[in-house]
């Protein structure tokens, strides 16, 4: 469709090693013009005509259900992998906590 | 002083070029290789002389080692002041000593007591091996010896040239390096009659004509950027020689270190080296030339960037492989040629070559530059990260933020990249709050390579700080407090000094300081462990889990899914906005819950938080795609 937008990863990470080379060419104040006119960008390519853009690993995001930072909420849990111990002969010990 | 103009002579010269203790005797010096190839090419006869590696074989090459790597004391150009000035010397040495103690305990382990031994070392090994060095060099076989001379290498140099012209007055002695560079040089050259000539800034083509002049009878001095003494002044002054094409220098030439590094025993025998052969990719500094870092000194006055061909560069570091039977280089370029990353490096991965390759760079590097890197062969790079603050990066001039730099030290540890750093501090406009910041943010980067240390800025000749007084309003600036242990009452410190001793009017005290520094120990300490801390995330498709061992003791796992675990994987690879991330997500999201979500990673020390950008902390668990 005329004037749609497609971006894939590969574009964004060609674009992204493009600017990052481009910006040690510029001083700091031309930086946060740089920046200033990637969030217009941003936000121009974010606005619902815009919207026929994958998310991340190409799937498109379900409609959303709960806010994002409930799933925060008993995100945490002490130790680390667990696995199988094994005596030299074979026999199995007991599972212990990696950490 | 008296003008002293040593004779001009007709015929070839024969030349012997000298390098002096302090100088890491683990590597040959680039400055003897080239020149040696530079004046061989002009049919010179010259034979190089790496008098370091006997000095490090006389008083052994861990503390010889450990000497060249002080910092504040010039512990080096110490130990040969006295031979160097004699009687014109105070004897200052209780007082150096005393005034150094900390430093040289610091720095000097290897030796039960290291202040005895200094003092052994002063007073009886150093005259012990000059006078070895005047009885085995072919002395009456030489015209000219040139000595080169950078940091702790000005004392030593002069010891020798002084007995040298004493033995063999007719012998024409000229030094070069970093040390003769702008107003220093004029000093050596004013204060100490042993040196006839000085060849300042760039010597490849200076030095062969320099030493055409004296061969062909013409007056040395006409060459541009050869200094000498001519009627009480210092003449040439000001006159730099034109920078060279690095394609049109010859190879640098080793054999005769590492003869001698054999001879010495200091390197045994064997089908292979592993030693790290110094070679030259590029000069000057093309960041550097547009915004010149404030506490940089390095290329004195020639900051122009050159680099070598992409062709030539490959060339020479095959031929050295093959002639040196070593397969480890160390640029001493000052900053990677960007451009590299699109023709040498590549070329190296598709020659299939096994180098292993240092190099300076500049920090602002990403995921992909990192992995071409490290399989071009490039396996440790010191990147000027500097800071962990993006605003003390602003007034450092660095062009980097605070996350850039982190963002660095994952993708290079990931990729096994060994990372060379230091944290630095004390510049002007600095607020207690940049380093309480950075206080919070060390302990979340445990699991990645440590600093060095944590240092206050060294005032270097060169520097902005040093050179612009206006925009860098410094008080009490003097050349730094060791050189009065040095050098002799006749010599104008503050013409000879590189380093200086100063204070910011608005610098932050160092008390304000210890906790920096106590962080920076504390990750150094906790990598010196066993097992080092570590952050990891694996991923499945909306499936996330991340185990946090940055404290060994008290290791915990977590685990998101669906958005979160794609937040969290979408500012992985380099620092990115809320907006961005909105975007990519799904823009149907309400913003202010996209950056509710990045604030709870960072709450649990995921992520960090850098201005307007957010970078996931933890590296993937499967290393180096």
């Amino acid at each position: 469709m005329a004037g749609e937008i497609r971006i894939t990863q590969d574009d964004i990470d060609s674009l992204a090693t493009k600017l990052d080379n481009f910006s040690e060419a510029l001083t700091n104040k031309e930086r946060d013009v740089m920046s200033a006119i990637m969030r217009l960008a941003a936000g121009a390519l974010e606005s619902p005509s815009n919207q026929s853009r994958t998310s991340e690993m190409g799937t498109p995001e379900k409609s959303p259900g709960g806010r994002l930072s409930d799933g925060f909420r008993q995100a945490f849990e002490h130790g680390l992998g667990t696995t199988f111990r094994i005596r030299p002969g074979g026999a199995i010990s007991h599972s212990i906590d990696g950490g | 002083m008296k003008s002293a103009r040593p004779k001009t002579r007709s015929g070839p010269c024969r030349v012997g070029l000298i390098s002096m203790p302090f100088v890491s005797c683990f590597r040959p010096s680039i400055q003897l290789g080239l020149l040696k190839s530079v004046a061989a090419a002009r049919r010179f006869s010259v034979h190089t002389f790496h008098l370091n590696l006997d000095f490090a074989r006389q008083i052994g090459p861990g503390a010889y080692e450990e000497i060249c790597a002080v910092r504040r004391a010039f512990i080096g150009d110490w130990l040969f002041a006295g031979a160097a000035f004699g009687d014109a010397l105070p004897d200052r040495a209780p007082d150096f000593l005393t005034e150094y103690d900390s430093d040289i305990h610091a720095a000097i382990t290897s030796v039960d007591k290291p202040a005895e031994y200094l003092r052994t070392v002063r007073e009886a090994e150093v005259p012990q091996f000059l006078d070895a060095m005047m009885a085995e060099l072919p002395w009456p076989d030489l015209e000219v010896i040139g000595f080169t001379s950078t940091f702790q290498q000005n004392a030593a140099s002069l010891a020798l040239a002084k007995r040298v012209k004493r033995a063999h007055p007719s012998i024409v002695t000229v030094f070069g390096g970093a040390n003769v560079e702008g107003d220093m040089g004029v000093e050596l050259v004013r204060a100490f009659p042993d040196i006839d000539y000085a060849v300042t800034g760039e010597g490849d083509r200076a030095f062969p004509e320099f030493l055409d002049a004296l061969a062909s009878g013409r007056d040395p001095a006409t060459v541009a950027g050869v200094l000498c003494r001519r009627d009480g002044a210092v003449h040439g002054a000001g006159c730099r020689p034109a920078p060279v094409d690095l394609d049109t220098l010859p190879p640098p030439d080793y054999d005769e270190y590492f003869d001698r590094a054999e001879r010495l025993g200091l390197l045994s025998m064997a089908p292979r080296r592993h030693v790290g052969i110094p070679f030259e990719s590029s000069r000057g500094c093309w960041w550097g030339q547009k915004h010149h870092c404030t506490f940089c000194g390095l290329n004195g006055t020639g900051m122009a960037f050159r680099a070598k061909s992409p062709q030539r560069l490959r060339q020479e570091l095959a031929s050295a492989a093959r002639r040196y039977r070593s397969f480890t280089f160390e640029a001493v370029d000052n900053i990677l040629d960007m451009a590299y990353l699109r023709t040498v490096l590549p070329q190296l991965i598709e020659a299939g070559t096994d180098y292993e390759l240092f190099y300076e760079l500049k920090a602002n590097l990403t995921r992909e530059q990192l992995r071409l890197l490290r399989t071009a062969g490039v396996r440790q790079v010191q990147p000027g990260i500097e800071s962990l603050s993006t605003r003390i990066l602003r007034l450092m001039r660095k062009g980097a933020t605070a996350a850039q730099n982190v963002n660095t030290l994952r993708w290079a540890l990931y990729h096994g990249i060994t990372v060379w750093w230091n944290l630095l501090y004390g510049f002007p406009g600095e607020h207690r709050e940049d380093y309480l910041a950075q206080e919070r943010l060390m302990p979340l980067l445990a699991h990645l390579p440590p600093p060095n240390g944590a240092y206050r800025i060294r005032m270097e000749r060169f520097s902005p700080i040093f050179t612009d007084r206006a925009a860098f309003p410094a008080r009490q600036v003097r050349p730094q407090a060791s050189y009065r242990h040095i050098y002799p009452g006749h010599v104008a410190l503050d013409r000879i000094a590189y380093f200086f001793d100063y204070t910011f009017v608005d610098a932050l005290p160092e008390a304000d300081l210890a906790g920096i520094r106590r962080r920076a120990d504390a990750w150094r300490e906790s990598w010196a462990e066993p097992v080092a801390p570590s952050l990891t995330f694996h991923a499945a498709e909306d499936f996330l889990q991340i185990e946090d061992a940055r404290d060994p003791a008290q290791p915990g796992t977590y685990t998101f899914t669906g958005p979160l675990a794609r937040i969290y994987r979408f500012c992985s690879d380099r620092p990115v906005t809320p907006s961005a991330v909105r975007a990519r997500l799904n823009p149907d999201r309400p913003l202010d819950e996209v950056t509710e979500a990045l604030s709870g990673f960072c709450t649990r020390g995921l992520m960090m938080r850098d201005g307007e950008r957010y970078l996931s902390l933890a590296l993937p668990a499967t290393p180096g795609r």
